[in-house]
């Protein structure tokens, strides 16, 4: 454990800085979504249109991806997404870290991606449809299936958690070597990235969690028309 | 680059929170209110729709009732040219048969006209001949015409109906009767015998005779008897051919 980025104890709990930033972003997030729809109109307002074009737009690209799944993955998907974006920006601000820039946050987000993949797939058909997938087309396939399973969790902490260290580390790095203005390229460099690596990351889970789900019914339906035919 | 379980259990939780959170203040509010506007939008295109079907079903009993209006129209019209031909006919027919009665009216004026214009023309013509007879004969008057208006006076009485002659003798019978000769100019001697015999002989009797002269006789004479006159005067014969000609026309 790295000791210095502990900002208090908890009882046995050692809080560390991505977890405070965590909680302030939520606690942000919170809030600000408590304030902006708590008088929601039928006729919108400019900031209702944007808050109603973010939901949407979530909602119709998890449509799009997974038809009639929009409204069941849209907390787990948006989630990530809003989280992540923000996450991932809050390096941007002075004398904040993103808790993406932390593995501990980013496997924690990947351990939840891969436990929804499964958790929506046995959702679908049952565990044990779900638990022949593996062995599909041959019980050989199970330990592949396995190693892909892990291996793709682990690029998906990995990738966010480089990515997000990465540009933080070349910023601070830029900022200690050059002046104060010239770091600016590289602060907008970051927010970009911020943003697309929240839809890298959002959009790997859902293709996951559609992979998943679309697996068992590509298998149920052949299964289905085995039995008509 | 190391992995702290601590961290890495509580941001499990705290994203589980958060997932929790933003379902709760964000994605369920803002759901809701885009289902109920859509509920609202279909709605109102629900009622759209049906006020579309409404005013299609108006429409179309509009135009069914505007063509039985331009049906009932057309039939109207048919009945009322043929009510107005039939009222044409009866007013030509009648205006014929007003034109026909002016026609004869103006025909009758006509030959009134005509007629009177020749009884006024007859007027004149009889006018003319009298004028022109009463001035030949008062040219041709004088003695010997009395004369002969003597003999012709004669002459009559000896052709007298029976009748006529009873009733002179009844007026010469009468205890004081007498003759009344008139005359446009004094007789000769022997036109006064001559009449004289004629009337006594005529009359049964000899009456005793008054005379007279009346130049406005222009020639001839009259004799009175009673009641009855016997006349052979240019004048008397000038209005009896008058009156003659008028009863001729």
């Amino acid at each position: 454990m790295d000791t210095e980025s502990i900002i208090f104890t908890l009882g046995p709990l050692a809080i560390t800085r991505p977890v405070v930033t965590t909680w302030a972003v939520m606690l942000g997030l919170t809030v600000l979504c408590a304030i902006a729809t708590r008088r929601l109109k039928l006729d919108p307002g400019p900031f209702q249109t944007m808050l109603e074009g973010i939901v949407g737009t979530i909602h119709d690209a998890i449509d799009d991806t997974l038809p009639d799944y929009g409204v069941r993955l849209l907390p787990f998907i948006g989630t990530l997404w809003i989280f992540i974006a923000i996450a991932n920006l809050v390096g941007v601000l002075p004398g904040a870290s993103s808790p993406t820039g932390d593995l501990s946050t980013t496997g924690a987000l990947a351990v939840l991606v891969f436990l929804s993949v499964h958790w929506f797939g046995i959702r679908g058909e049952g565990l044990r449809a779900y638990r022949s997938h593996y062995v599909q087309p041959s019980p050989i396939m199970l330990p592949f299936h396995i190693i892909s399973e892990i291996s793709r969790t682990v690029a998906l902490a990995v990738r966010l958690f480089g990515n997000v260290m990465s540009l933080e580390t070349a910023a601070i790095l830029v900022l200690l070597v050059a002046g104060f203005l010239v770091p600016v390229p590289v602060l907008a460099l970051h927010i970009v990235e911020a943003l697309v690596q929240a839809y890298i990351f959002g959009m790997l889970a859902l293709v996951y969690i559609s992979g998943g789900i679309q697996s068992q019914q590509t298998r149920s339906s052949r299964i289905k028309a085995g039995v008509s035919s | 680059m190391q992995l702290d379980w601590t961290t890495f259990l509580l941001q499990i939780v705290n994203f589980l929170v958060l997932v929790w959170l933003l379902k709760r203040f964000l994605y369920r509010p803002v759901l809701d209110v885009i289902a109920r506007r859509r509920e609202g939008i279909e709605k109102a295109l629900n009622d759209a729709r049906e006020a579309e079907t409404r005013a299609e079903t108006l429409r179309q009993d509009y135009e069914r009732k505007l063509a039985e209006q331009d049906s009932a129209q057309a039939a109207d019209m048919a009945r009322l040219g043929d009510e107005l031909a039939a009222e044409r006919s009866r007013r030509m027919a009648k205006l014929d048969a007003e034109l026909a009665a002016e026609h004869e009216r103006q025909l009758a004026l006509v030959e009134k006209q005509t007629a009177d214009a020749g009884r006024k023309a007859g007027d004149a013509a009889r006018a003319a001949a009298l004028n022109f007879v009463s001035r030949l004969l008062g040219r041709l008057s004088g003695a010997e015409l009395d004369s002969r208006l003597v003999d012709m006076l004669i002459e009559d009485l000896a052709t007298l109906p029976a009748k006529q002659l009873e009733a002179l003798h009844d007026a010469a019978a009468a205890p004081d009767a007498s003759l009344q000769l008139t005359t446009a100019r004094p007789l000769s001697e022997a036109d006064q015998t001559r009449l004289l015999s004629a009337l006594n002989d005529a009359l049964g009797r000899s009456l005793p005779m008054t005379k007279q002269i009346d130049p406005s006789m222009q020639s001839g004479l009259r004799v009175g008897i009673g009641p009855w006159m016997l006349a052979a005067s240019l004048a008397d014969e000038l209005v009896f051919f008058r009156s003659g000609a008028r009863r001729a026309c």
